[in-house]
């Protein structure tokens, strides 16, 4: 079904749907927040930008992407590639200023606009809704319109009301897909590549029927879907790898890695298993580094990789991983190698998930590693395809409240205390002080677990650059929250110079769909 | 509504801090007559076994002790305390065993399960009961918290470093053990102590300052676990709703985790 015609045929389920009904779906009242905008407005915008860019000169490359690679740092707002790059810097023997990410030396940014239909500042959800299929959309949903009431269970209405992914749309044009990402494969942002769900927290079985309970056909949990979905995806879904091993797993089932601990679905599924009896001879199901490495990309076509029973390791932490685990970069070579044996071409989505997690737990430290992993991820992607037939877009979904304060000097240690350069030459730099006589770090939080109670200790003995150091921040918040500024686009290959100025998020779908020639 | 002691609810026992933080806390109770003296309990019961993981933090945090020492040499047991703050009374459970520490406060509904799987590495859950919930710190969060507990301390209630704070003035038997009597003042608050010198616990402890008192005496001691204590039942709690700790940030919108973010919402020490 064409695009044009898939999407006359939703317009015409959700007309039906409300002059049966006579109102908005069920359980809804009216929402009290909202935009002013028509579903079909973000679709209308979106193809405008791509179509005003045509006229400005900006299409000036003549091929269509072959392979698409869309790389999204969680939480990777422009204060964290800022520290992350002086750190990555610094961790090779530099000042660290001058150093640039692999993905910083692409030849388009722009900016990207992050609200949602419904949120100043989004969570993760609706963002990847807006950037995978074109829409911005509700807090919390995926890869449903703005119009799907919060906690719908129907799935009658869920598929009235689903957006097609890219990943999808790469499916019926005979290209193989892949999902990768540090978090839980069922976590919102690789869940909204093939998934539509009202809650993004259905991740299991059991936490759709405690909601939906007396729902007659209520929507699959993500887990499921990723198993269950169309023939076009199941064929073309070639590799799919993060965490979430439980999430697949039935509760009577112990876990590979943690022996004690077992799965948590309640219908007595193991979803693990369904991949590999489902999807030919040639298909692998791995749960550990030994077993990936293992893993023939020439011999086998269809992968799933579960390495956590919840989110995968950080970055930090993951040589030290009972079972074992893969990096982002070595997911990422996996993926491709796997991918490019279509000669249709490919979609790849990678997520480095953790960023966002170090940060809600007030740890930049692990943050910016997990950052590092990243750019070392795209810089094998780069190094593995042709850019002139891969577009490569590197973006966050949202920024978090992390800054970079005070006048430190150049080469200042980025984890340390802030030290200016001194006012006579020849003297080193020593800490600056506060308004309170005591020194601070350069990176910070404006809230999150490292508020300050009363007055704020001396930093002088304390070692911040530790990976268990929490920076201070201001606002007292069990979890550090995201933040509303605008996140960068990074873009190489074709049509990547559509990437320009201030885009709205859902507009990166646009290009990447204008790069495909969808 | 008075804030909450700077580190209420991050892991751990008695310590000197904690003990300046919550009687802090108390005096500004006092003041607040909208506390209630169940929520003055359920304060006392996560100050001195709920850790919540949430920020201990930093790098200063106390030296470890010769950890796996004292681990190895404590005794696996269960012990029942009568726990009285003012005039609020209720109970509280301890079970220890080789690699972990489990408690329990019927009053609040909530049990805390320590785990140790290596030398260095913990993970801990937090069971609501009354929400049928269960919250999971896998090692590399509590890593990323910086609440890499000190074991002993979480073993012994009282941390090794109060214990040396305070003077000992005499002995007695209790438990068919020896008890010996510390007494002494830390952050201004006066501490009365009967520590049981095999069993590594204490006694009897008496917290008291600013007119306002906490006593926990230990009514029961058994080497395994009566039938009809408040242990956690596996099978019960698999029915329970799972979240993993890193998920917070991207839970506010839940009720349960709104709540637990608002308990847990208060700065440390730097």
């Amino acid at each position: 079904m064409s695009n044009k015609i898939y999407r006359k045929a939703i317009a015409t389920a959700l007309a039906t749907t409300f002059a049966l009904s006579g109102a908005m779906p069920a359980f809804a009242a009216e929402p009290a927040v909202k935009g002013p905008e028509s579903v079909q407005d973000w679709y209308d915008a979106g193809q405008n930008f791509v179509r005003q860019s045509r006229h400005m000169g900006h299409d000036n490359h003549q091929h269509r992407a072959k392979n698409v690679i869309f790389f999204v740092g969680d939480g990777m707002g422009i204060s964290t590639l800022t520290a992350a790059r002086i750190l990555e810097g610094q961790l090779n023997g530099k000042t660290g200023e001058e150093n640039r990410l692999s993905f910083e030396k692409f030849p388009n940014v722009a900016l990207s606009k992050t609200y949602s239909w419904d949120q100043q500042t989004s969570d993760s959800a609706p963002t990847m809704t807006a950037m995978i299929t074109g829409y911005k959309a509700r807090e919390g949903q995926l890869s449903v319109n703005h119009l799907t009431a919060r906690g719908e269970c129907d799935a009658a209405k869920i598929a009235a009301n689903s957006l097609p992914t890219l990943l999808e749309q790469a499916a019926a044009a005979g290209k193989s897909t892949g999902v990768v990402s540090t978090a839980r494969l069922t976590h919102a942002t690789p869940a909204a590549t093939y998934s539509h769900t009202s809650v993004r927290d259905w991740e299991h079985n059991g936490q759709v029927a405690a909601a939906c309970a007396g729902v007659a056909n209520p929507v699959k949990d993500i887990a499921r879907q990723l198993i269950e979905v169309s023939p076009a995806v199941k064929s073309s879904l070639k590799v799919a790898m993060g965490g979430g091993r439980e999430y697949f797993r039935n509760n009577t089932q112990a876990d590979p890695e943690y022996t004690t601990k077992k799965g948590l679905r309640t219908d007595g599924r193991d979803l693990t298993a369904e991949w590999v009896s489902t999807r030919g001879a040639k298909a692998a199901f791995a749960w550990n580094k030994a077993q990936f490495d293992a893993v023939d990309p020439n011999t086998t076509n269809y992968l799933l990789g579960l390495f956590e029973r919840s989110h995968m390791q950080y970055e930090a932490d993951r040589t030290t991983d009972t079972g074992g685990e893969p990096s982002l970069t070595e997911m990422t070579e996996k993926s491709i190698n796997m991918l490019k044996k279509n000669r249709q071409g490919f979609f790849l989505h990678v997520e480095a998930g953790r960023i966002d997690h170090a940060h809600h737990a007030g740890n930049a430290h692990r943050a910016l590693l997990d950052t590092i992993e990243l750019a070392k991820a795209v810089k094998k992607a780069y190094e593995m395809t042709d850019p002139r037939e891969t577009l490569i877009v590197v973006t966050a979904d949202h920024s978090h409240v992390f800054t970079i304060a005070g006048y430190p000097h150049r080469g200042n240690n980025i984890l340390g205390l802030a030290k200016e350069v001194p006012a006579v030459d020849g003297n080193s730099p020593t800490p600056s002080l506060a308004g309170d006589g005591k020194p601070y770090t350069t990176l910070a939080y404006t809230n999150g677990p490292g508020a300050v109670s009363g007055a704020r200790a001396d930093l002088t003995s304390v070692d911040t650059t530790a990976l268990g150091y929490l920076q201070q921040a201001v606002v007292p918040m069990g979890s550090e929250t995201h933040a509303g500024e605008d996140v960068a686009i990074y873009a190489t290959g074709p049509r990547a110079n559509l990437f320009r100025g201030s885009m709205e998020q859902n507009w990166i779908y646009h290009v990447m769909k204008e790069a495909f020639g969808f | 509504m008075p804030a909450a002691p700077a580190d209420f609810g991050s892991p751990g026992p008695v310590t000197a801090e904690r003990l300046r933080a919550l009687c802090a806390f108390l005096e500004d109770v006092a003041v607040n007559t909208q506390k209630t003296p169940i929520f003055i309990s359920l304060m006392l019961a996560s100050l001195l076994a709920m850790p919540a993981v949430a920020h201990e933090a930093h790098a200063h945090a106390a030296p470890p002790v010769a950890d796996s020492v004292v681990a190895t040499s404590l005794q696996p047991l269960a012990a029942r305390y009568e726990l009285k703050v003012n005039q609020a009374a209720g109970e509280w459970y301890l079970w220890r065993e080789a690699s972990s520490v489990e408690t329990a406060n019927p009053a609040t509904g909530q049990n805390t399960i320590w785990q140790r799987t290596a030398p260095d590495d913990y993970s801990y859950r937090r069971i609501f009961h009354k929400d049928k919930r269960v919250v999971e710190y896998t090692s590399g969060e509590i890593r990323t918290r910086n609440a890499t507990p000190d074991w002993a301390k979480l073993a012994s209630v009282i941390s090794p470093q109060l214990l040396d704070e305070l003077k000992r003035s005499g002995k007695k038997t209790a438990f068919g053990q020896r008890a010996v009597h510390y007494t002494g003042k830390v952050g201004g608050q006066k501490i009365d102590l009967w520590w049981l010198e095999q069993a590594q616990l204490p006694a009897r402890l008496q917290m008291s300052g600013n007119g306002q008192q906490m006593t926990m005496v230990l009514k029961d001691l058994y080497a395994q676990s009566p039938a009809g204590w408040p242990r956690v039942d596996e099978e019960k709690i698999a029915a329970y709703g799972l979240i993993d700790a890193a998920d917070f940030g991207d839970m506010e919108s839940d009720p349960f985790v709104a709540r637990l973010m608002q308990q847990e919402g208060h700065g440390h020490a730097h």
